[in-house]
């Protein structure tokens, strides 16, 4: 399959990008996420696992929101996961395929 | 609850959205722009709790999953609180769990909508839940008025009158009392049959409205016998407003009995500023000036000064 043309693989628009009222707020939200993955990726380089859950936690409420709704899943599958890990087993190890997949849909974003 | 007359206008409600995700905020600004409400937005649950103590919206839509006071706890606080417990709350929540909604609706939340939100679905479920909290509104504003007349009732008077006499005092402003007592009322009744006596009593209550300000408070407060609470009204300015109402009824002709005019007589007691007379004291005095107005041959105004307090305490100018 060409790349590019898989949808699970291609730019990720928003389902409200027709929405005259939503113009602004998607260009927004899509702005603001290189700075949102770059806080994911240092909140898991510092192995801070309970702020990592907490800006999961924040991207699941946003994504859908906007018209994201890859964004949320994947929030969403890196949120439980860690919901249900403890003590020793709360490691970025353990979440190393959730966080991926969802640094890499948040990187599909655009306007 | 009390109504007042700011709340029954066509004021836009007043909307308070509570939520830890600026993103909610936003996106909630956007989708309920063509509501026109007034949206307000509190990021914490405390915050909420202050902005809700300072001047209660109309209604909450309340995130439950917020860090520090969640949203269970707002919502307590608001039920807890007689001054808001009957302020209409919606529950946000990303939380699916069958036992959250439970307990959000036991707590006393009217609705509950989880996250993503259907925007239509959110719209029309705000919509319900103000057009609900208006009917409440309205059916409390009705035990507080008189069926008869549509003024406000004795209940009312009581509790609004305590609360006049303590802000003149605490603010040294002036206040006057009027009681007013249709003349010979029971003989227009037993002369011309009750409906002929409901009928005075309604184009009393009406000449009384068209007479008085905005500010004054007309209220039925027996069968025959009216009450106006003026606020901000020297006793001489009262004496005015109440000469007016006294020839506008002497000079109406009745439909049912076109031969009869109808008189009232008034009881007058008003403060030019600060004064120790309790509140009951004052609408005693009031009564005994009704009384001589009667001696004195009706259809007249009796009017006194209260006594202001010592010189320690400001006139008003």
């Amino acid at each position: 399959m060409p790349t590019g043309s898989s949808p699970n693989q291609g730019p990720l628009h928003s389902t409200f990008a027709g929405d005259p009222d939503m113009g602004e707020l998607i260009a927004e939200f899509a702005g603001e996420m290189p700075s949102r993955v770059e806080a994911l990726e240092s909140v898991a380089q510092a192995g801070s696992i309970d702020d990592l859950q907490r800006l999961a936690h924040q991207l699941k409420g946003a994504g859908a929101g906007y018209g994201f709704e890859p964004v949320s899943s994947a929030a969403a599958r890196l949120e439980n996961r860690l919901r249900a890990l403890e003590g020793d087993e709360r490691t970025l190890a353990s979440v190393g395929e959730e966080l991926r997949s969802l640094i890499e849909t948040c990187r599909r974003v655009t306007i | 609850m009390t109504i007042n007359a700011a709340q029954l206008s066509d004021t836009r409600p007043r909307v308070l959205i509570v939520d830890d995700s600026p993103d909610v905020h936003r996106l909630l600004g956007v989708r309920l722009k063509s509501e026109q409400l007034d949206l307000e937005h509190a990021e914490s649950g405390e915050a909420a709790v202050d902005r809700i103590r300072e001047h209660a919206p109309d209604l909450v839509l309340l995130d439950l999953d917020m860090p520090g006071m969640d949203g269970f706890e707002v919502l307590r606080c608001i039920k807890d609180d007689s001054e808001t417990v009957h302020l209409p709350v919606i529950v946000l929540s990303g939380l699916q769990s069958s036992q959250d909604k439970v307990t959000a609706f036991d707590l006393g939340a009217v609705d509950y909508i989880t996250k993503p939100f259907d925007l239509t679905e959110l719209r029309v479920r705000v919509r319900s839940a103000l057009r609900l909290h208006g009917l409440l509104q309205m059916l409390s504003q009705r035990a507080q008025l008189d069926g008869l007349t549509g003024l406000w009732n004795r209940a009312y008077f009581d509790q609004r009158w305590t609360e006049e006499v303590a802000a003149c005092q605490r603010h040294a402003r002036p206040l006057s009392l009027a009681i007013i007592d249709a003349d010979h009322f029971k003989s227009i009744n037993d002369t011309y049959g009750h409906p002929a006596g409901d009928q005075v009593l309604v184009g009393i209550g009406q000449i009384l409205r068209r007479a008085l300000r905005q500010s004054d408070v007309p209220c039925r407060y027996g069968g025959e016998e009216f009450v106006v609470i003026m606020p901000e009204t020297t006793p001489e300015e009262a004496c005015v407003v109440c000469e007016r109402v006294r020839q506008t009824l002497e000079d109406v002709q009745w439909e049912r009995h076109p031969e009869r005019t109808v008189t009232c007589s008034i009881g007058l007691c008003g403060s030019t500023g600060a004064t120790d007379t309790p509140a009951d004291v004052w609408l005693q005095t009031a009564d005994e000036l009704l009384y001589q107005a009667k001696q004195g041959g009706r259809n007249r105004v009796a009017v006194r000064e209260i006594e202001s307090s010592g010189a320690r305490l400001a006139k008003a100018s």
